[in-house]
């Protein structure tokens, strides 16, 4: 029999979250200890031994390990990367400084820019080159080759990033020069080439991209060793695998080929999470809203799946991996709300973080921020502690918020901070509201989850001025990253790049081929992958199709259809149908073209579904455990407290209401009103837009 | 509606939902600062969402990849209120234009909803003739907001392919030129417009999509200021928006107090307007008045017969960026932070020339005004002081016709080097001033246009020495593989961007020709130059100047310049033994 035990792991910034599942009896374990910084795999370890004794098993009862971390967002962010060298095409190995011209902020004359990951000296060029459709107009210099790879022996790096011009099209001279590398340095060097990371054009974002992942291979690799060594001590014998940007997980060994693609693993997961929630709920649009301290991470779950980015940018710098597309805004609980020079209030963007934090943590802290507000507010309290252990001090958070906003502005305290409130949510409105814009949504067709510790204070009011109709706060909002852990499938991305214009004569012929070929390419990349039923009928592919000119891509995903000619008119009709609902607007007659065909691979790791049906097993109450005052729209009202945790399934909650529990309050306004699901979440309806 | 293959349609969105407009305020006070705040947000999505409508379905490289447009709310009087931050010279010059239009043309109450104007005139408030801006109505009871955007255009025609036309004389040669003029009406496309642009154009099906973009994004601001009408009611709305324009108004006031009393004059340079050799002198004398800010260009130079001109709406857009850059770089930018500035330029002059001046270059002008307007307010403001930018836009266009008869047309505007800040060193190769633009990618450019890139890198040597170096411009050489023409509004190629307190100057830029194993040096401003298959254009880009005397630079910065190549001559490698000596 196998191990009946399953184990997320997750580690943040701050702590290091783990959910551990019994299959075989659903149980759940959830537990947070503190992130350590130096050696990640510390907390890791903390963490499993807390699990077991929890759980009062040996490490051999667990069966499987995900896992998800900041590790490389932080090293690149801090530079801890290898020292790595760049070949490209001769005349271009200025193209990673230069970059595409553009500056982030309009305005400022001391505006700095993140230096380049290799430095100049590091950038050598070869005399080689293809033309746009890859036919090689110059075959490798060979005797400048040699020239390239002395330089590499005298150069102190660990790593080496290939970039050719083109390469995306033909990858011979890449390959070529791959294996005149590899003959003269073996394993010595860390070697990544561009096309076998991506197979699209834009040189400098490919380049950005080729030169993280071959900084980054040495330190994923050490850190995977180092885990898998820990974890099989003691008896452990778990699978171990890691979440991706795309929120689907992986094997170490492919990690250790593309650690790029960790560069959103811990976010990833949380919006497998809200996935996996929603699953539950039989809610397939889903706006996931994660307010932590600091910031606020926003993403899109549209029909079931989540909306995913083929690039994103980690420090300014463009990375192009397949991952769920995360927005993030820079407000958060430690926002610090501000009186300008000439009266206005403004709210961000500096944040007082955790330290010194907001005023009421009493550690230091004296210029009011939002939480500070929730607490004057009433819809925190300083009889229940933030997070199990911080005590919050209301006296601090009054006198912050009365000497630097309601004095200035003649407001009393709670009109003050109801109105940092107010323009905190409108911020948060505005941004999400960019977010949908970007295809043409409309916030009406979605639900707002909301997790993080300060996502369900905000999200009620929130979804009012989104005219959102649902919220839904999870059981356990400060460790759903950990959970969604638990619910990804082993994923797989390959794409090819070939554009095929609608109206050439062969067109259908032209796109059958390619698909074929991407099938081709599929299989042979998964063929060393044993032990997984890589199912490749099964598999989704879409193509990415735009009209002749255009800078973007609509993807638009391939039904099944009868002969080459008609999935070719399907692809076209449904890109103008999608086009119209992204854009505005669709030119049925303009001519166009599939450019990129991609092909995603996935397979469950964990055979059946999570259910927490069974974790609420607290006796019923029907009554608040309190009643408490809470300031709302200008006048102080009577709101019922209730514990979380003593709400059982079908508990129905009238609005004003507060819900607390260790990790998180929900915040339930007059009007709304929330029941307790079957499985433990909580959906508050009757939410009216303003 | 009209039925044209590839024209712009018109369909008014249904997401407008006909929600009732209350006039009563809300509980707050009109102008509460919460609620002002709050409609601030509101405006700013609006404004944003309207860029991002535009930026993912323009057709033309222009827009799609180098990002050169913008879109902007307005109240009804013409002042921008909120605006999408992509290209500082689009920003508030779009406010003259509407207001031209508003006071010269069409009075606002005879906009309709369904109703769209547009003008590229630079004579009515525009910029120059490729940036097409257009405008519609947002009415609740009454009209209650204004939506703009403006989108530089591939072509509009005139006498050279990408409308750069180097040695015009006049605006009638730079291209097909729109008075204010209502090009929908009540939902309805004027047919007549159409037809006669597309005619006009040589890439009519690029420019008529993104034409497209830009109606459709004006339908997204509509809706979007709709939902805060509906909201907050039209009276608070409009109350918020008098009140956050005055709120910039009195921070910028604020700011502009903070300068010593004096008057600060500056002067550069223009090379010439590519017709006649004659450089043009650009002069700025700036003061205090109370909390008025002066900038006075009446010793500036007169307009000239080539296409340099600098409209007063790009010439107010150049120093309401250097005024706010300079002073106030985190306030919010609406057009109170603009009031208190006047800007005095005599009718005639290069910076407000007369009809019908060319003005395709305007650019050319609007970058020496930051450039003079900067180191003016450097001399007032020495914490803050920065030495001078590349200083152009470095357009460049290649153009060819293929076996088909169609035209395609490269269009390219190549940056330089930031000039050496007092306590830090200038970026290498990145936007300044009063553009920001993305460059084309490489792979794209050969996908699309019959030319080979054979190098694209930083041009070592060309950053002005001093204790701050200057960023270093950048060198691109060209192959033609078919017979092509190359036109170029270069400049700053005798003149180079000057040092500031002793440092030296960056290296000016340079277009050179490499035919038949011949190199001939082109002048700044090209119009049609011959390639054939083979030949190779080199353009090198300005570098920034330095700060502060070149032998104070810390040894190890110099080192690293030269283990970097950025610096390979002379002077620095002795400069460097010189270091190491006394060390």
């Amino acid at each position: 029999m196998q191990p009946p035990w399953i184990v997320g792991v997750d580690i943040g910034g701050t702590f290091t979250d783990l959910v551990g599942m019994n299959e075989l009896t659903g149980e759940q374990i959830h537990l947070k200890v503190d992130t350590t910084p130096a050696a990640p795999s510390d907390g890791f370890l903390v963490a499993l031994e807390r699990f077991c004794s929890r759980a009062r098993v040996e490490r051999d009862s667990i069966r499987l390990i995900v896992h998800g971390t900041t590790l490389v967002t932080n090293a690149i962010i801090e530079r801890r990367i290898s020292p790595t060298a760049l070949v490209t095409t001769k005349g271009f190995k200025d193209v990673l400084e230069i970059g595409r011209h553009w500056r982030n902020n309009l305005y400022d004359p001391l505006l700095e820019v993140p230096q380049p990951i290799v430095p100049r000296s590091l950038r050598l060029e070869v005399e080689e080159r293809l033309d746009a459709q890859g036919h090689v107009i110059q075959h490798l210099d060979l005797a400048e080759v040699d020239a390239v790879l002395d330089t590499l022996e005298q150069a102190e790096v660990e790593a080496v990033a290939v970039a050719f011009l083109h390469s995306y099209a033909n990858t011979a001279n890449e390959e070529e020069f791959v294996e005149l590398l590899q003959a003269r340095f073996g394993d010595r060097l860390n070697v990544c080439t561009s096309s076998r990371l991506s197979q699209e054009p834009r040189e400098y974002e490919r380049t950005a991209t080729t030169v993280l992942n071959a900084a980054l291979m040495r330190l994923v690799d050490d850190y995977l060793s180092m885990l898998e060594t820990r974890l099989g001590e003691a008896g452990g014998r778990a699978a171990l695998y890691i979440t991706q940007s795309s929120g689907g997980a992986f094997t170490p060994a492919i990690a250790r080929k593309r650690p790029i693609n960790l560069v959103q693993s811990g976010p990833a997961a949380g919006v497998t999470g809200c996935l996996e929630v929603g699953r539950l709920l039989g809610e397939r649009s889903l706006i996931a809203f994660d307010m932590g301290g600091t910031s606020t991470d926003v993403a899109l779950i549209e029909d079931g799946a989540p909306r995913l980015a083929m690039e994103l940018t980690v420090g300014e710098i463009p990375v192009r991996t397949p991952s769920v597309r995360i927005h993030s805004i820079g407000a958060g609980g430690g926002s610090i709300a501000w009186v300008d020079e000439a009266g206005a209030l403004r709210v961000g963007p500096h944040s007082a973080g955790s330290v010194p934090g907001p005023a009421c943590y009493a550690r230091g802290g004296i210029e009011p921020t939002v939480t500070d507000c929730h607490l004057v507010l009433g819809r925190l309290s300083d009889k229940r502690p933030l997070a199990e252990f911080l005590t919050l001090d209301e006296q601090l958070a009054r006198q912050a918020v009365r000497s630097h906003l309601a004095d200035p502005l003649g407001f009393s305290i709670e009109e003050a901070a109801q109105g940092v409130i107010d323009i905190v949510n409108a911020a948060m409105e505005g941004a999400i509201r960019v977010v949908l814009r970007e295809r043409g949504d409309d916030p009406r067709s979605f639900a707002l989850l909301a997790f993080g510790g300060a996502g369900p204070l905000h999200a009620v009011e929130l979804a009012s001025r989104l005219s959102v109709a649902t919220v839904i706060v999870p059981l356990r909002p400060g460790t759903l990253s950990a959970l969604g852990l638990l619910s990804s499938d082993l994923r797989q991305d390959f794409s090819l790049t070939r554009v095929i214009r609608a109206s050439e004569p062969n067109a259908a012929d032209s796109l059958a081929e390619a698909l074929t070929d991407l099938e081709h390419i599929a299989r042979e990349q998964t063929a060393g992958l044993g032990g997984f039923d890589w199912d490749l009928s099964a598999h989704d592919v879409r193509c990415d199709v735009r009209y002749v000119g255009q800078a973007y891509e609509v993807t638009v995903p391939l039904k099944a259809a009868k002969g080459a000619h008609r999935r070719l008119q399907a692809v076209v009709s449904d890109f103008h149908k999608l086009h119209e609902r992204a854009y505005a607007f669709a030119n049925p007659d303009e001519p166009c073209e599939v450019v990129t065909h991609r092909l995603t691979l996935t397979t469950q790791l964990v055979s059946g579904r999570l259910s927490q049906t069974t974790t609420v097993r607290s006796p019923a109450v029907q009554q608040p455990s309190a009643t408490t005052s809470v300031f709302y729209d200008h006048r102080s009202l009577e709101c019922a407290e209730w514990a979380r945790d003593e709400l059982r399934p079908d508990s129905a909650i009238s609005g004003p209401a507060i819900v607390h529990q260790s990790d998180a309050t929900t915040f339930i306004p007059p009007g709304a009103t929330a029941a307790v699901v079957r499985s433990g979440e909580i959906r508050v309806t009757g939410i009216q837009p303003t | 509606m009209i039925e044209g293959p590839g024209y712009p349609s018109w369909r008014p969105s249904d997401e407008m939902t006909a929600g009732t407009f209350s006039s009563e305020s809300p509980s707050r006070p009109f102008s509460d600062p919460v609620t002002v705040e709050v409609i601030r947000y509101g405006l700013d999505a609006a404004a944003e969402q309207m860029a991002r409508s535009i930026e993912r379905s323009a057709r033309s490289q222009v827009i799609r990849e180098m990002l050169d447009y913008s879109t902007a709310v307005f109240d009804t009087e013409g002042g921008v209120i909120a605006q999408s931050t992509r290209v500082p010279i689009h920003l508030n010059s779009m406010t003259r234009a509407l207001q031209t239009i508003l006071r010269d043309y069409y009075p606002v109450e005879e906009w309709s909803p369904g109703d769209i104007f547009a003008t590229n005139d630079p004579y009515s408030g525009g910029q120059h003739l490729p940036d097409i801006m257009t405008f519609s109505v947002v009415e609740a009871d009454r009209p209650a907001a204004i939506v703009g955007t403006v989108g530089h255009h591939l072509d509009v025609g005139g006498r050279a392919a990408g409308s750069y036309g180097a040695d015009a004389t006049d605006i009638f040669q730079e291209g097909f030129r729109i008075k204010p003029c209502r090009v929908v009406e009540a939902g309805h496309p004027s047919q007549l417009f159409f037809d006669l642009l597309a005619a006009n154009i040589r890439v009519p099906d690029k420019t008529l999509a993104d034409l497209q973009a830009q109606f459709a994004s004006l339908e997204l601001g509509r809706v979007e200021i709709h939902r805060l009408l509906a909201r907050y009611g039209i009276d608070t709305f409009a109350a918020a928006v008098d009140e956050l324009v005055s709120h910039s108004e009195i921070r910028m006031r604020q700011a502009i107090e903070t300068l010593p009393e004096g008057v600060f004059k500056a002067s550069d340079w223009v090379d010439g307007d590519g017709l006649g050799d004659d450089p043009i002198l650009i002069a700025v004398a700036v003061w205090r008045k109370g909390s008025d800010l002066i900038v006075d260009f009446s010793n500036t130079d007169g307009q000239t017969r080539g296409p340099i001109n600098c409209p007063l709406g790009a010439t107010e857009s150049a120093v309401y960026f250097t005024a706010l850059s300079m002073l106030a770089p985190t306030l919010p930018s609406n057009y109170g932070c603009y009031k208190p500035i006047q800007v005095i330029a005599p009718s005639g002059s290069i910076v407000n020339p007369s009809s019908p001046a060319p003005v395709v270059g305007r650019n050319v002008v609007g970058h020496r005004i930051v450039n003079v307007l900067t180191a003016a307010l450097s001399d007032a403001l020495p914490d803050r002081a920065v030495a001078a930018y590349y200083g152009n836009s470095n357009v460049y266009v290649l153009s060819t016709t293929d076996d088909t008869g169609r035209a395609n047309v490269l269009f390219e505007i190549e940056v330089g080097g930031w000039g050496a800040r007092v306590d830090r060193d200038g970026h290498d190769c990145l936007s300044a001033g009063v553009h920001n633009l993305m460059n084309n990618p490489v792979e794209l450019v050969e996908r699309e246009f019959p030319a080979r890139v054979i190098s694209y890198s930083l041009r070592s040597d060309s950053g002005g020495a001093g204790r701050h170096r200057g960023g270093l411009g950048v060198q691109r050489v060209i192959e033609a593989l078919a017979p092509c023409e190359f036109s170029a509004q270069f400049d700053r190629v005798k003149f180079a961007p000057p040092g500031r307190d002793g440092g030296l100057p960056g290296k000016p830029a340079r277009i050179t020709v490499l035919a038949g194993g011949i190199e001939t040096e082109l002048p700044g401003k090209v119009l049609g130059y011959k390639l054939n298959p083979h030949d190779r254009v080199v353009i090198e880009t300005q570098g920034g100047g330095g700060f502060g005397p070149p032998h104070e630079r810390e040894l190890l910065a110099i080192e690293q310049d030269v283990a970097f190549g950025k610096v390979t001559e002379r002077p620095a490698r002795r400069r460097q033994q010189a270091s190491a000596f006394h060390d």
